[in-house]
């Protein structure tokens, strides 16, 4: 008799490998029966996870369609199983894996992609976060607002990409908005916020997202304007403000003087 | 929807166990409908792993619905039957949302789902040893120890069975019940599922299950399919109403436990909130029913 832990990984050896037997410690009902039975532990398994994958990942699987997905998920889940039961923690590593699956090398946006999808998961999941108000900024003058260190909400992320991935995204995202491999071209930039319950992805100016990546290093306001002023003198900062505002990116401002922060009430 | 101020308020009314009625499992895509109409319903049950993230839709709305009934956690990820330790920092985690959404019960399953680290995403199944027992045992003390409340220990719904085993599965079960003081949640339809997956006699198995530990029962629907012989193999896949057969069985574990919350677990093809509703009201009935005819202790 196996002890338990030689049952277990048996069983998970067994699992992994779709050609191998059962383990022989199982008792068949009727000889030669148990080949099924053990495939619906091989298929939960399998078929779960990849089940989450695709949840997570749509526009990443309809660009490449449905069976290739399934086959680079499986490729992917025994590489890079969960550690964890907490599912939404699940598949960070799908872009890293990408760049380098030798199958997909002729789609080579798919990463970008997949890291755009990622980041709208993490946004949904993300801590709450009380907005700041326009009348916050409204109420500065222009020489404490440039000492400001803005904080933003931790849904907030960024992706800047050579492809065109807000693009991509977009067309592929859902069954309703899926256009195919429509032929998109050049390089996007993507706000990524959760301005209540639902993740929201903007595609923004290359300008405005050296402004945001400033303010994600928690650069001075006024310091992180200049840098980008340095680059493109006719970056659209207002709009860029605007857009952070309005969608609620904004979590508190800091300033030498004093500390703005919308608390819970 | 309901100002802050007023949600706590309701919150004081809804501590308190769980009433001897139907729940249902609470899903995505009945938070808007359960919300809005808030259904007569006695309770619901989530998978606390499920809100385990820092924030988001799925918190906003599970704080509104533990505002308005208790719920219950039903974990899938502590793999107390694991040949290997208990996940601490699991643990841990799993004792933090308790202290948040104070649920009034708290249950997982005769199982494993973790090997080596990684996390198996299914109930695997187990053979009844002493050694397993000893296992299963020292992590229900750990787990009921760690979050200082009793949970409910699940039987499973298995497709194999082992070769070698030394305990039935319902003597496995009240031995951990006896030793560890834990209580058993009975899933009925994983009785009907694995009598005919693996040849016992599921009325036997209801008939030898030691009722007094149950604390809840679990009703679900299943698929049918074949083995490699044309035999029945059925999935417990809680993708449908429940069927006649498990309400058969439903009756007759009502006869022998005490009227105890009931669940019905609908997990995949999810429907409309109507019509998961109307099986709660069928399970209420049950109960009803059974409650008038049987005079319990």
């Amino acid at each position: 008799m196996p002890s338990l832990e030689q049952n277990q990984s048996a069983f998970v050896a067994a699992l992994r490998e779709p050609r191998q037997d059962p383990p022989s410690f199982i008792a068949e009902p009727t000889p030669r029966s148990s080949l099924r039975r053990f495939n619906v532990y091989r298929n939960n398994v399998y078929a779960g996870l990849i089940g989450v994958l695709g949840a997570r990942y749509p526009a990443v699987q309809r660009l490449v369609g449905d069976e290739f997905f399934k086959a680079m998920a499986r490729i992917f889940i025994d590489g890079h199983p969960p550690h964890s039961p907490v599912l939404i923690e699940y598949g960070s590593g799908l872009a890293e894996f990408l760049r380098t699956f030798e199958p997909a090398a002729d789609e080579p946006y798919l990463a970008d992609v997949a890291t755009l999808e990622w980041r709208m998961h993490q946004a949904r999941h993300a801590a709450d976060a009380i907005p700041l108000h326009a009348s916050h900024l409204i109420q500065l003058d222009e020489g404490s607002a440039a000492r400001l260190t803005i904080r933003l909400a931790p849904a907030v992320s960024l992706i800047v990409s050579e492809y065109p991935v807000f693009s991509l995204w977009r067309a592929n995202a859902s069954d309703e908005a899926s256009s195919g491999h429509q032929t998109f071209s050049g390089a996007e930039c993507v706000l990524v916020t959760r301005p209540d319950l639902i993740a929201e992805a903007v595609r923004i100016p290359q300008s405005s997202a050296m402004l945001i990546a400033a303010l994600l290093e928690h650069k001075p306001l006024g310091a992180a304007i200049g840098s980008v002023l340095a680059v493109d003198p006719h970056f659209p900062l207002h709009r860029t403000l605007a857009l952070l505002i309005a969608q609620k990116a904004i979590a508190g401002v800091a300033s030498q003087d004093e500390t703005f922060e919308e608390t819970p009430s | 929807m309901r100002q802050d101020s007023q949600i706590r308020v309701l919150r004081r009314w809804s501590h308190g166990p769980i009433p001897a009625r139907a729940g249902v499992g609470l899903k995505p895509e009945h938070y808007e409908s359960v919300l809005e109409t808030l259904p007569d319903i006695g309770w619901f049950e989530v998978h606390p792993e499920n809100y385990m993230g820092d924030g988001g839709a799925p918190h906003f709305y599970l704080s509104r619905v533990r505002a308005r009934y208790p719920i219950s956690f039903h974990g899938v990820g502590l793999s107390i039957g694991s040949a290997g330790p208990v996940d601490k920092a699991h643990l841990a985690r799993l004792k933090a949302l308790m202290a948040r959404y104070e649920p009034a019960m708290f249950s997982e399953h005769l199982a494993w789902s973790t090997h080596d680290g990684a996390y198996l995403n299914d109930l695997l199944p187990l053979p009844y040893t002493a050694e397993t027992l000893n296992v299963v045992c020292r992590h229900v003390d750990e787990v009921q120890t760690a979050l200082g409340r009793r949970m409910l220990l699940e039987n499973p719904s298995t497709y194999i069975a082992f070769a070698h085993c030394e305990l039935s599965e319902t003597d496995f079960l009240g031995e951990v019940a006896r030793r560890t003081g834990c209580g058993l949640l009975l899933d009925v339809n994983n009785v009907f599922v694995s009598a005919t997956n693996n040849g016992f006699d599921a009325d036997a198995y209801i008939d030898a299950f030691p009722a007094a530990h149950v604390g809840e029962i679990h009703l679900g629907g299943h698929a049918d399919a074949e083995d490699d012989t044309d035999a029945p193999l059925l999935i417990d896949a809680h993708d449908r109403e429940v069927k006649d057969a498990v309400w058969a069985l439903y009756r007759r574990a009502l006869s022998r436990t005490s009227a105890v919350p009931t669940l019905i677990e609908w997990d995949n093809d999810v429907p409309a909130w109507p019509v998961l509703h109307a099986e709660a009201r069928h399970a209420d009935a049950v109960l009803k029913e059974n409650g008038t005819t049987h005079a319990k202790p």
